[in-house]
């Protein structure tokens, strides 16, 4: 899952170098932890979090063939 | 020049009619001057006559009767404004048009000929104005909902390019279309190995947008919810294959003919949607949905005769709203409905869901 949010990112980003994820399982599922540089933070939510949503969505997705829930949080 | 001609009638706008056929013109090229409002009276007893002035200014000297015919325009130097105004709005969005896909172009130009439409109704409602027998109200009334619809198509139009259409490139066939293939693999593949599946792409160009579609089993998850999932990924494929170009490119994705069934399921939905605004009078709203779907709602009921379309509510929810024409029912020689249309939306989940 870390791999994936991550290879999202860094496509969207300038600084993909910057981009970091952490991955945390908890009872409820998985838990994201995505970093990016700073003034990359817009390539990664986007105009009213809608490219964040479309990347929780991908996730939503991914986490449903596990049988996981997965969280994503951006930092 | 200046003219002025005077006339009176029963009530005012007659007046104004009469007074413009003695001008020779019509009320968009007049300046009007109420002398007396007039009174109806009772039993026509103590009935008084309305008297308007109405003023025709031309810069230009003896093309001016020419006007008679044309509304706003043509005539004088005055009309070559006018007439070049028109035009400017007429080809603003053919403008962008170069810039845009064919398909939409196509329809820019369906649009323009609607538009055009929409100008002789105003016409023919300015020529029934001249014989004094329509009420100017009415006229406009019916050439506003004549136009509406092509309108809100324009509107969803404008909608429906992402990152503003003005800078978007059409996709040629030939290296072009490869190189964007494989930028948008090498975002999808991994992608798609993660959710387990490896389906068979294909991917071809349809009036300047690269079209990416996906064959092979087990691909439902990559749709989604109506179509959530896919368009979650078709949108960030779009950011990614972009990032590093200058110019902006538009792709799709589709799985399995998805886009086209969902189409027909909209435009079947659509008609439904309709039928129900019709039989219940009540505006008739859709889920909310994305520009795209939306635009192919108003298509679809762009002819339907009976109802009108429009869109309300803020991206991203902003949903379709189907309502009846009013003078409907009244030309069926059925009562007409006094209320003016509900304010409840008859909103139907149930039905949009079975359809689904």
């Amino acid at each position: 899952m870390k791999e994936l949010v991550e290879h999202i990112a860094r496509s969207l980003v300038n600084d993909p170098a910057a981009a970091t994820v952490t991955e945390t399982e908890n009872e409820d599922g998985v838990s994201l932890l995505l970093k990016v540089a700073p003034e990359d933070m817009g390539k990664v939510i986007g105009k009213q979090g809608r490219i964040a949503k479309a990347i929780r969505i991908v996730l939503k997705a991914a986490g449903a063939r596990e049988g996981r829930k997965v969280n994503l949080e951006i930092e | 020049m200046r003219k002025e001609y005077e006339a009176s009638g029963k009530t005012v706008e007659e007046a104004i009619d009469k007074a413009c056929i003695l001008a020779g013109t019509t009320i968009e090229n007049v300046e009007v001057e109420v002398l007396e409002f007039g009174g109806r009276g009772i039993f026509g007893i103590g009935h008084k006559d309305a008297r308007v002035k109405v003023i025709v200014e031309t810069k230009d000297k003896p093309a001016q009767p020419a006007t008679a015919a044309n509304p706003p325009a043509q005539s004088g130097e005055h009309s070559d404004w006018t007439a070049s105004g028109e035009t400017d709005r007429r080809q603003r969005p053919g403008g962008m048009k170069t810039s845009r896909n064919e398909n939409a172009a196509k329809e820019d130009k369906e649009e323009d000929g609607d538009k055009r439409e929409g100008k002789n109704g105003e016409r023919r409602n300015a020529g029934q104005n001249k014989t004094g027998r329509n009420n100017k109200n009415n006229g406009e009334n019916r050439r506003e909902e004549r136009v509406k619809p092509t309108k809100e198509v324009k509107e969803e139009k404008r909608e429906s390019a992402p990152h503003g259409d003005a800078h978007v490139t059409p996709v040629c066939e030939g290296p072009m279309a490869e190189e964007l293939t494989a930028a948008a693999m090498e975002f999808l593949t991994p992608v798609f190995q993660r959710l387990q599946c490896q389906p068979q792409v294909q991917s071809q160009i349809k009036e300047g947008i690269l079209w990416l579609s996906f064959q092979g089993g087990n691909l439902g998850l990559l749709i989604g919810r109506r179509g959530e999932t896919l368009n979650a990924l078709q949108y960030l494929t779009n950011l990614a294959v972009n990032r590093r170009r200058s110019d902006h490119v538009r792709l799709v994705l589709d799985v399995e003919d998805y886009r086209a069934s969902r189409e027909e399921t909209l435009i079947a939905l659509a008609h439904k949607m309709a039928d129900k605004a019709v039989r219940t009078g009540r505006r008739v709203e859709f889920e909310p949905m994305n520009p795209h779907e939306r635009r192919i709602v108003h298509l679809a009921l762009q002819n339907d005769k009976r109802v009108d379309t429009s869109s309300r509510g803020e991206e991203p929810y902003r949903r379709v709203v189907i309502y009846r024409r009013r003078n409907e029912k009244r030309r069926n020689g059925e009562k007409a409905p006094n209320a003016p249309i509900k304010e409840t939306p008859a909103h139907d989940e149930d039905s949009f869901a079975g359809l689904e």
